[in-house]
């Protein structure tokens, strides 16, 4: 029991650190094609989310502070940080239809998902300039980061592409704190003498 | 020469034009990248937990039949 235990806990960490390191690869990928993008048009880069601000990102980074960089604390390590909550109207300083605007693993953490996707819209103009990486909504990450709200992805449509997005629910993050708990108990609980 | 700068701005436009395609397929293709790794690592990660379920049924099935 306590080997098999092993192994599944072994399995799943496994496979959220390949979840990990595809996300960041697709992260790294995102941010050049942005970058390409904003220099092509002539407009600033608008990065969302502070760049060292995740648990693995904080460790090596997947993408870089753009022209300005946005985040609720701030971007402390970037040259031009705006302190402001995309969920909360404008932000100040980046005009309508002005930017390329890359959001990275952001609108998992948001309160209100429409105001954010709506702010980004108005930012960038066209769904073409928004460059958006999720984290993978079927992965124990996307239920029990601390403060995923939301899980989903990016669709391509004939237009562009959507936020396909959904509630995190109470009852998932309790089941799936419980699961690993079961078989972290499982697995490493003391034999008896 | 009203010719040769119409033609240039006519080349200049279509450059422009291709820029921009070419981008968008660049794009698309990151799109369709991304959504294929993740796609892969799904059923990746699905049917190596299968295969390790099966293996280790087997094993212990075969294990048990061994033991008697």
């Amino acid at each position: 029991m306590k080997t098999l235990a092993r192994i599944a806990l072994g399995y799943a960490a496994a496979v959220e650190s390949a979840a990990a390191l595809v996300r960041f690869r697709e992260r790294t990928s995102a941010f050049r094609l942005a970058v390409d993008r904003a220099a092509a048009l002539g407009r600033p880069l608008v990065v969302i989310g502070d760049p060292d601000g995740g648990m693995h990102t904080r460790l090596l980074r997947a993408y870089g502070c753009g022209d300005v960089c946005v985040d609720l604390s701030g971007c402390p390590k970037c040259p031009v940080t705006v302190v402001a909550d995309i969920t909360k109207g404008p932000i100040p300083g980046i005009a309508d239809d002005s930017s390329v605007v890359f959001v990275s693993c952001v609108l998992e953490y948001v309160t209100d998902l429409q105001a954010a996707l709506a702010e980004i819209a108005r930012m960038a103009g066209r769904p073409e300039n928004v460059f958006i990486v999720t984290v993978q909504p079927w992965t124990l990450t996307a239920r029990l980061y601390p403060g995923a709200t939301w899980r989903g992805s990016t669709v391509p449509t004939a237009g562009g592409h959507a936020v396909q997005m959904q509630p995190v629910h109470l009852e998932e993050k309790l089941a799936a704190t419980l699961g690993l708990a079961v078989l972290a108990a499982a697995a490493f609980w003391p034999r008896r003498k | 020469m009203a010719d040769l700068e119409t033609a240039l701005s006519q080349a200049r436009a279509e450059a422009a034009a291709l820029a921009e395609q070419l981008r968008q397929t660049r794009l698309d293709l990151h799109r369709c990248g991304a959504a294929d790794m993740n796609r892969t690592l799904l059923a990746s990660a699905l049917s190596g937990a299968l295969g390790l379920v099966a293996g280790l049924g087997l094993g212990l099935h075969m294990g048990t039949k061994r033991g008697k």
